[in-house]
């Protein structure tokens, strides 16, 4: 929890740096976004930021990182507390960096491309598989919402379809990711419970599943999510 | 015939492209370039429009743009001349836009452009194939169709014969000065296009982005849509690929074919990035990067992450500098490069064209503002707006030529139609050449033969400049070896310093004591340079080569590294060497970072889903161990439950077959074989057959192992993946392997490419390294090979026994690296 004063410092837009909070905090105020590449992570936390999608973006090199008030809230009155957002690149080499922010997450947004879902479909399940696998998540409990992005176009899946294909992507994963030893991404705990098919209230953590559109700024629920684990 | 006259153009074009020989003058109505295609024009129906009467309205133009301005042709014979993929569909060419329009797309072009039923359209070529009624669609909603016979006086084409190239060239001055213009994708006109382009192409687009991802800015009035995604595709396959240190990266897409350049603002995290046609070979890129960084990074506030459109004048300017830069090389090169061929009669006869064609583009291109959007629209897919006032040069030229093709006509024939725009007509007709002269002297384009300016002559001082560093260079080499022995010896000073003292003897201007470094060391450097992180970087680059990482690979991962860090403030209590440290260590996890899954029992479930078997096929050079560690692998898969099959493939080695069925017998696994001097691609085929029969769920093929020089043997291991299309085609290295890992990756994964019959071709997937167990530290075969390749390292074998396989770990492999 001291750790967040200090990397605070190093956030690079919109931040103030409180030296009140080393003290007065408990409970982490930060959000990660995670996700494929090209599900709209950039956009949707320019939505939480700014409420505008900008000139749009392009794949992150880096991840983006601010302490802000939602912008929805900014026309509130009275002292609202930020939220301190993370969104992480999605290119697979660009993965490890989530350990980094793990450990001090209050919550955590899975973004799913709800358009071009079927042919991301595997490689977002082995993703999630991998995070909801991890010590750091499973011990805090930390809770997930596979946030299905893009739901402004026609085409789009439904939510539902997304949360039952990866629950039997994940039911798949379940059988060869314990296979090769001394494995390089160590997974520490298993998914689910044995001998049932997977479904996501098998988790330890709380996992939901939502809709949004980063681009029309359609983001409510997102923001429901945030607010509900990091009280205004 | 048409093909080899097709090829001989773009030969050339290559050529040109090349030396960078061509020049303006080539876009010159006759130009040696157009004489020696020697496209005959009575094959190639192409039909150039152009109309002045009417304005557009921005939106429409924005129509326009978004139809590839192409050609009508009725011609069979164009196809082939448009476009040398034969192996893409006519719809594919279609979409692709190189497909010409048809007389109904053209009307229907026209109207959304909101073309006046009175527009003149000049007709650019022979008579349509198919006679008149094939322009029917046309003609019913623009009856003024015109072409050369049409508007020539009898007998003034005669000059011109049958010469191709010259007739041409009239066309060519249609072209350069009227609204409108679809030239063919692959024709004479299209050519046109592609050298004008060539010669004052503008950039497709312009992007500046934060590493975060967002985009900061981007240049509207380009406002081309890129086809595909080239920028995220350049992110994701060569900045994310620590190839930054790249000049250039080149994207395909169906229908595009861009080069992209960018550079990097280490300290504020920005990225800029310029797309432009690979065709074009744009020469001031690079220089505009470097001016838009250095102007963008004084108006750049991170907080302010919104709308830069005060950027937008500052960019023009930019843009104009780095083009007038350019043009003025240019103008310096041609007149050296420039050969002294208007002999012939063909050139002496188009003389008076050439003044002509010189005058209209001289006043095109020295108007100022118009003449650069001019530019650009011509780039904008061959859909060109041409503003009317240049007419009265072309009339010039052309009323000097005796019996030349008389373009007044046309002239009038535009004027008759609409706005009376110019009045000088007739004035011009009688000119006399003394002003033609005087023009061409004013305008002084880029084809005239005159001196350099005294501004661009930059050799003298780039001499001066040059000794002097010289000098500073050779007082440098006496002491600092000196030097460097005393920063040796007191091991405590960082390379920072050994660099300060090296500079201190220059003369003292950086001069800094021990307590100025001290401090800085403390209060973080400003900016750290290439030249303060050389001495951590070569380091680097020997401690890597001593862990037997290949030196060309050693080599790019510094420049990108570098790339990466010029620039950036140095923190606080850092070294460079430890900064640079930290950078390296990042770099290397996410190259060995795989970035497709290596979950093959995950993909061995989904083909068994398929009903069909999964099959593997194990490559590489002689000796490496491919026949052991496929053992090893058939062992761990029937630890989980799979039922595997060998295919003994390896028809070639003498005991080989022997050997795999021991293997075999050892482990219980069905093996098929068909002996020796059998097609190994025929034998695997029918090992999945069998497979598929007995109910297998993977197939692992073992193959003969083979140098990566041996021709003969790839051409069959192409074969092989090619007909049995494996499923995972797996490359077999030796951990032992230093500089060699490379050649041995990166021969395999071109022979197979080359050797391919189809147009997309298997690569290797991943890697098994092999003999791990007897390299110690040495492992930087595992890096050179992921990196060249890009595939992933999916087995690591370390030992003798059948269990001793296993996953590589990326961070005991970076810890290695950087001991």
């Amino acid at each position: 929890m001291v750790i967040l004063g200090t990397k605070s410092l190093t956030i690079p837009y919109g931040s103030e740096f409180r030296p009140v909070r080393l003290f007065k905090r408990t409970k982490s105020n930060t959000v990660i976004l995670a996700g494929l590449s090209g599900s709209g992570k950039t956009l949707l936390f320019y939505q939480l930021r700014d409420g505008s999608s900008h000139q749009g973006t392009v794949t992150s090199m880096d991840p983006n990182e601010g302490t802000f008030v939602l912008h929805s809230e900014s026309a509130k009155v009275g002292k609202i507390k930020p939220v301190h957002v993370i969104d992480v690149p999605g290119h697979s080499r660009l993965r490890t960096k989530l350990d980094e922010y793990l450990p001090q997450a209050a919550g955590l947004v899975f973004v799913v491309d709800a358009l071009d879902f079927l042919p991301n479909c595997r490689g977002a399940a082995e993703y999630l598989y991998d995070i909801l696998t991890k010590g750091s998540v499973v011990k805090k409990k930390i809770p997930v919402l596979i946030l299905c992005n893009k739901t402004d176009k026609v085409t789009a899946h439904t939510k539902e379809f997304i949360r039952k294909q990866l629950e039997k992507e994940l039911d798949k994963l379940r059988t060869s990711r314990t296979a090769l030893s001394e494995a390089d991404i160590t997974n520490e705990f298993t998914l689910g419970v044995a001998g049932e098919p997977f479904s996501f209230p098998q988790c330890h953590n709380k996992v939901t599943v939502a809709e949004s559109s980063g681009l029309t700024g359609e983001i409510s629920q997102l923001e429901q999510f945030i607010r509900e684990y990091v009280r205004p | 015939m048409v093909n080899s006259w097709h090829s001989k153009a773009s030969d050339r074009a290559l050529d040109g492209q090349k030396t960078g020989t061509f020049n303006t003058a080539t876009i010159d109505i006759e130009s040696d370039y157009f004489c020696a295609t020697g496209i005959n024009v009575e094959e190639v129906e192409v039909i150039g429009k152009s109309y002045s009467m009417f304005s557009l309205s921005s939106r429409e133009k924005k129509d326009a743009n978004a139809v590839q301005g192409e050609v009508q042709s009725f011609s069979k014979v164009l196809i082939f001349i448009l476009t040398s993929r034969s192996n893409v569909s006519y719809h594919d060419r279609k979409l692709a836009g190189l497909y010409p329009l048809n007389a109904f797309e053209v009307t229907r072009l026209l109207k959304a452009l909101g073309a006046p039923r009175y527009a003149k359209i000049y007709w650019a070529e022979g008579p349509p194939f198919g006679g008149q009624e094939a322009l029917i669609p046309l003609t019913r909603e623009f009856p003024h169709l015109y072409n050369k016979e049409d508007i020539a006086f009898p007998g003034e084409l005669e000059t011109f014969g049958n010469i191709a190239s010259l007739m041409e060239a009239l066309d060519n001055i249609v072209f350069e000065s009227n609204d409108v213009f679809m030239p063919s994708h692959g024709g004479n006109m299209g050519h046109a296009i592609q050298v004008f382009n060539f010669l004052c192409g503008m950039l497709e687009q312009l992007l500046i982005f934060t590493r975060g991802g967002l985009i900061l800015w981007t240049c509207k009035e380009l406002g081309n849509a890129l086809k595909g995604s080239p920028i995220d595709t350049l992110i994701r396959s060569c900045l994310l690929e620590e190839r930054s240190g790249d000049a250039s990266y080149n994207y395909d897409a169906p229908g595009a074919a861009y080069t992209l350049k960018w550079t990097f603002h280490n300290e504020l995290g920005l990225i800029f990035v310029a797309v432009y046609q690979r065709i074009l070979h744009l020469l001031y890129v690079d220089d505009l990067l470097d001016m838009v960084k250095r102007e963008f990074s004084m108006v750049y506030d991170p907080k302010r992450t919104i709308y830069y459109n005060d950027f937008d004048d500052a960019f023009r300017q930019l843009q104009k500098e780095a083009e007038a830069r350019v043009e003025d090389l240019k103008k310096s090169n041609k007149q050296v490069l420039r050969p002294g061929s208007n002999n012939n009669v063909q050139s002496k006869k188009l003389a008076v064209l050439r003044s002509d064609g010189q005058k209209s583009n001289g006043s095109v291109k020295g108007g100022g503002d118009k003449d650069s959007s001019k530019g650009r629209k011509l780039e904008n897919g061959g859909v060109n707006y041409v503003n009317g006032d240049t007419k009265k040069n072309k009339e010039n030229g052309g009323s000097d030529a005796s019996g030349a093709f008389d373009v007044n006509k046309l002239q009038k024939l535009r004027t008759k139609g609409g706005k009376k725009t110019d009045n000088n007509t007739v004035a011009n007709k009688a000119a006399p050449k003394v002003e033609t002269k005087k023009k061409i002297t004013k305008k002084n384009r880029v084809w005239d033969e005159k001196p350099l300016d005294p501004k661009l002559d930059f050799t003298d001082p780039v001499e001066e400049r040059g000794d002097e560093h010289v000098e500073a260079v050779a007082v440098n080499h006496g002491e600092s070896m000196m030097d460097k022995e005393e920063v040796f010896s007191s091991d405590s000073e960082s390379e920072e310093d050994e660099e300060e003292a090296g500079e201190g003897n220059k003369g003292g201007a950086k001069k800094k004591g021990w307590f100025s470094s001290m401090f800085q060391s403390i209060a973080g450097k400003t900016n750290l340079e290439k030249t303060d992180l050389e001495p951590a970087l070569k380091a680097l680059k020997d401690r890597l080569m001593t862990k037997n990482v290949a030196e060309e690979i050693a080599e790019k991962l510094c420049e990108s590294v570098a790339a990466n860090l010029v620039g950036k403030k140095l923190g606080s209590f850092t070294r460079i060497s430890s900064t640079v440290q930290t950078a390296m260590e990042e770099a290397l996890v996410r190259i060995l970072t795989p970035k497709r899954s290596i979950d093959v029992l995950r993909d061995v479930h989904v083909a068994k889903e398929q009903g069909k078997p999964y099959v593997v096929v194990f490559v590489g050079v002689n000796g490496v161990g491919k026949s052991t560690n496929l053992a090893k692998v058939a062992y761990w898969l029937r630890q989980h439950d799979v039922s595997v099959m060998m295919a003994a493939c390896d028809t070639f080695r003498s005991g080989a077959v022997e050997q795999l069925r021991t293997h075999a017998r050892r482990l219980q696994i069905p093996i098929f074989e068909k002996g020796y001097e059998k097609d190994p691609a025929v034998v695997a085929k029918e090992a999945i057959q069998e497979a598929t029969r007995i109910g297998s769920d993977v197939v692992i093929v073992d193959t003969a192992g083979r140098m990566q020089d041996n021709e003969p043997l790839m051409r069959a291991l192409s074969k092989l993946i090619y007909l049995n299309s494996p499923d995972l085609v797996l490359f077999v290295g030796e951990a032992l392997v230093g500089n060699d890992a490379v050649d041995q990756l990166s021969k395999f994964n071109q022979k197979l490419a080359d050797l391919a019959t189809s147009p997309n071709p298997r690569l290797i997937d991943g890697i098994l390294l092999t003999k791990f167990d007897t390299i110690d530290d040495k492992v930087g075969a595992a890096l050179s090979m992921v990196y060249i390749s890009g595939a992933p390292v999916m087995f690591v074998g370390c030992g003798q026994r059948y269990p001793d396989l296993v996953k590589l770990n990326v961070k005991t492999i970076v810890r290695t690296l950087l001991k």
